[in-house]
């Protein structure tokens, strides 16, 4: 559907296409610019849903929690783990596959992968469960993507769950590698590090390579709620992907594309003959996936020039394409006025939504922490810190100032002792990840 | 090319937001305010400070050398350098005995907004005094000729010139 330019007062009108499965929305933030050679940035803010009154079906979970038992989980947080998995039984429906794996310098499968599980067996097995040894994260890891795999059906949402709290060494080029191939075989991640001593890097990579997401939890009494999120957001998914394809028009290029909601992270675009793609992750019933996508056009003329086209999909757990119901595309356009053109006032002074800057504003802060972080591991202790300044300036500018305070702190502390505390870092790192969901309210993870 | 009017990057036309300081770049078309309180005013207009930025004189003592003069056409960080960390503050009262005096090497930053002048302590450890006031970290505060600084134990005069 190509969008009729409409000269209107009161900003850019929203694109929408709604179909059987997908609704999709686009803000944009121009619908007209002046026409020249020079260089010119559009953005547009994407948000993808699921039809509300939806009766594609639940997909039968087949699940697999990846639980560390090292020393540093005795006491307080082993039994909130055990606390957090009854919790999730509790949840599962007949046809569910579960499995338990608990892991430390190796990894003992508690429970094989199995359909209709008995709860009170699983609930004695999981209350046995002793601290011991240390951090081995591919351990884990191998042995609950094996589980998932034996409980793998076609209609099946596979998905692990792992949960840690200590550092893991020397293997993890292993984990990202396992990652990916779970990534490529629809088997998608929720990755918990829990208190402060864990690599918050490995884990988002961990979870982007796989199409899922990482948390963090900073204290025992929050796992139980982090868990049953994820059930309830699982429970929802239709689909193990959302892909999207953006194929930009002539003299326009793809920039940058960011996604928004329901966490803030860089959307990585592989070029193919149908344009740009990645996959966005899970959809769930109740959540919205949000993108902002930035193009540049380059020797815009009179007249109206096609931005790009945006094509949503979704993937079936056979990992096939999606039929047509589940298919939707919008396609951007915007219109080249001549200045000299004596109209070009009226239309010149259409306004930019405000969604547009506040999205980018989150996406600069992003950017900003990735900045302070590569220069921190650098060595550039000045540059990271101020960094973290600038950060804290804007934090507090667009009232977030719990996390602006904890950035100047972490900035002095920097300054002082050439490092971040742990606990700092943690907040920090997700803080921004999670600054859109503030005004938005609760959503997955 | 756009420039962002607090730091001078500049950026492709039409971009929005600056990816260095993180201001709202003054947009073409004007932004669609209504609905988003968190953007203040201040930050849209497109009017760039024109004025010339003050010039002030701190002064740690009577003697010629006691004193240190700066122009404030950006946020300068007042403190101690310690070269082993690679600290260098643009303001460095390590010559004017920060160490003994306890100077932090990030204490306080001075800038100036609409010719105010303005100071904010960096969360010191041993404190930045206004009039004899302790600074609340991270709180700006307006600075005025002749006032009196305490940079840790180390008291400076404020001359604006």
């Amino acid at each position: 559907m190509i969008s009729t330019p409409r000269r209107s007062d009161l900003g850019t009108q929203p694109l929408e296409q709604i179909g059987p499965v997908l609704r999709l929305r686009a803000i944009r933030s121009h619908e007209y610019l002046p026409a020249r050679a020079e260089e010119q940035a559009y953005y547009v803010l994407l948000s993808v849903a699921l039809q509300q009154d939806l009766s594609y079906g639940r997909l039968p979970l087949n699940l697999c929690l990846v639980l560390d038992r090292s020393t540093s989980m005795s006491g307080v947080r082993l039994q909130a783990v055990r606390e957090a998995v009854q919790r999730i039984i509790d949840r599962l429906s007949p046809d569910d596959v579960l499995s338990i794996v608990v892991f430390n310098d190796r990894a003992e499968v508690l429970l094989p992968s199995q359909r209709n599980v008995d709860r009170a067996r699983v609930k004695a097995i999981v209350s046995t469960i002793q601290p011991a040894g240390g951090t081995e994260l591919l351990q884990g890891l191998g042995a609950g993507i094996r589980e998932v795999m034996h409980g793998k059906s076609e209609r099946s949402l596979n998905h692990l769950i792992l949960l840690t709290d200590g550092h893991t060494y020397g293997d993890e080029q292993g984990c990202l590698e396992m990652a990916k191939w779970a990534g490529q075989n629809q088997i998608s991640m929720s990755l918990m590090g829990l208190g402060e001593d864990w690599n918050e890097a490995l884990l988002d990579q961990m979870a982007a390579l796989s199409g899922g997401r990482s948390i963090y939890i900073d204290s025992p009494r929050k796992v139980s709620q982090v868990f049953e999120q994820i059930i309830n957001f699982l429970s929802g998914v239709t689909a193990p992907q959302t892909q999207l394809y953006a194929l930009p028009g002539a003299s326009v290029a793809l920039h940058e594309a960011f996604q928004i909601t329901p966490e803030i992270r860089r959307v990585n675009l592989t070029a193919t003959d149908r344009g740009y793609t990645a996959g966005l992750g899970l959809l769930g019933k109740d959540s919205e996936l949000e993108l902002l996508i930035e193009f540049r056009i380059h020797d815009l003329t009179p007249g109206i020039r096609v931005v790009a086209s945006l094509n949503l999909e979704l993937v079936t757990p056979s990992g096939v394409a999606a039929d047509k119901l589940s298919r939707e595309e919008l396609t951007l356009s915007v219109e080249g006025f001549s200045l000299e053109d004596p109209s070009a006032s009226r239309v010149s002074g259409s306004k930019i939504p405000a969604a547009i800057p506040n999205a980018l504003t989150r996406v600069v802060l992003f950017k900003m922490h990735e900045r302070a972080i590569a220069d921190l591991e650098a060595g550039r202790i000045n540059a990271a810190t101020q960094h973290l300044e600038t950060m804290a300036t804007r934090l507090a500018a667009i009232g977030e100032t719990e996390l602006a305070r904890m950035a100047m702190l972490e900035a002095g502390q920097l300054a002082r002792t050439g490092a971040l505390s742990p606990e700092g870092r943690k907040k920090i790192h997700y803080g921004t990840r999670a600054l859109s969901l503030t005004s938005r309210g609760e959503s997955y993870g | 090319m756009v420039e962002c009017p607090h730091c001078h990057a500049r950026f492709v036309a039409n971009t929005l937001v600056c990816s260095e300081c993180g201001a709202l770049l003054p947009p073409g078309e004007g932004i669609d305010n209504e609905t988003s309180p968190e953007i203040a005013p201040e930050q849209i207009a497109s009017t760039a400070q024109l004025e010339t930025p003050p010039t002030v004189r701190l002064c740690m003592g009577e003697e010629p050398g006691q004193s240190i003069e700066v122009t404030l056409d950006k946020r300068l960080i007042i403190g101690r350098s310690d070269p082993a960390n690679r600290v260098f503050p643009e303001i460095d009262l390590a010559a004017h005995g920060g160490l003994e005096k306890g100077v932090s090497r990030r204490h306080a930053r001075l800038s100036s907004r609409r010719g105010l002048i303005i100071i904010e302590d960096l969360a010191s450890i041993n404190g930045t005094y206004l009039n004899g006031r302790r600074l609340t970290p991270y709180l700006p505060e307006v600075v005025h000729d002749g006032d009196q600084l305490q940079i840790g134990s180390l008291p400076i005069r404020i001359e604006v010139l």
